[in-house]
């Protein structure tokens, strides 16, 4: 009976109330870190990347190029294709980031209800792209999506 | 000269219309800032959300979470990309905003429902 009462007391409740919010805390800080660390990785291999096939010039890493605003998203992005090479399709998105998206043969490419192939993607259409990030800041795509261009 | 005769519960009914009169004060000062700040919170909590809809079209998050619906069977397939995806897209600054100013809209007006049914005991009583 005694026990039953200290359970049902206010102070264990709080203190159990205490402990599962910083729980909760906990989890959802270590969720954000992971988050952060997979975006910075990305940016700092996209930069890497860039440098060696764009810049040409001396590696500097990200802090020299890129405003501090933004880093990149590694398993989606969306954008306007500007350059369709062979298997990677280049866009460019709002804040004018170009990105390299890879099309492997079990990518899905859809507009509206129809599966479409890579040879049916065009120069200015928008696209939203879910992947995954390779080790070259480049994103390989599961899913490419064309949707209707945004209106300006 | 008549002595008044003064009734015994005289004094007690003025003392206690005093401090009815005190406590309806009260109540209604609070009542019209707990108003104010519903109000202002109310406003408060549009802009944030309006907000948070500007942020989360610029980031893609809008465009991303619209694919569930249109194309759910190749998501389910690749569940880990997508959720990260949407996690990274998502903006958190605008997020705990409008999640903070919800709050204290719901403690205003929990607060104000409080005050308004006080009143009402009050004047029954």
């Amino acid at each position: 009976m005694e026990l039953e009462q200290a359970v049902k007391s206010k102070k264990i409740k709080l203190g159990a109330a205490l402990l599962i919010g910083a729980l909760i805390l906990i989890i959802v800080f270590a969720a954000g870190v992971f988050v952060g660390l997979e975006k910075a990785k990305f940016s700092y291999r996209w930069g890497e990347n860039y440098f060696r096939n764009f810049a040409g010039g001396p590696r500097g890493g990200p802090g020299q190029f890129f405003p501090d605003r933004n880093y990149f998203n590694p398993h989606g992005s969306d954008g306007q294709i500007i350059k369709i090479e062979a298997t990677t399709i280049i866009i460019k998105d709002e804040t004018g980031t170009e990105k390299n998206i890879i099309v492997a043969a079990d990518t899905a490419i859809r507009k509206d209800r129809i599966d479409l192939k890579l040879d049916d993607l065009k120069i200015n259409d928008n696209i939203v792209v879910i992947g995954s990030p390779d080790d070259k800041g480049q994103i390989q795509a599961k899913l490419i999506r064309v949707i209707p261009s945004p209106l300006p | 000269m008549h002595k008044l005769k003064t009734q015994p519960e005289l004094y007690a009914r003025i003392i206690s219309q005093i401090k009815y009169e005190q406590q309806l004060l009260k109540l209604r000062t609070k009542l019209i800032l707990f108003g104010l700040m519903l109000a202002t919170s109310l406003v408060v909590f549009v802009l944030a959300f309006k907000n948070f809809f500007v942020q989360a079209n610029l980031s893609g998050f809008l465009l991303l979470l619209h694919l569930s619906a249109t194309d759910f069977k190749i998501i389910s397939t690749h569940l880990f990309d997508y959720v990260l995806s949407l996690a990274e897209s998502l903006p958190v600054v605008s997020v705990a905003l409008v999640g903070a100013v919800l709050l204290f809209t719901l403690f205003s007006s929990a607060k104000l429902i409080n005050y308004l049914l006080k009143i009402k005991h009050l004047r029954i009583n």
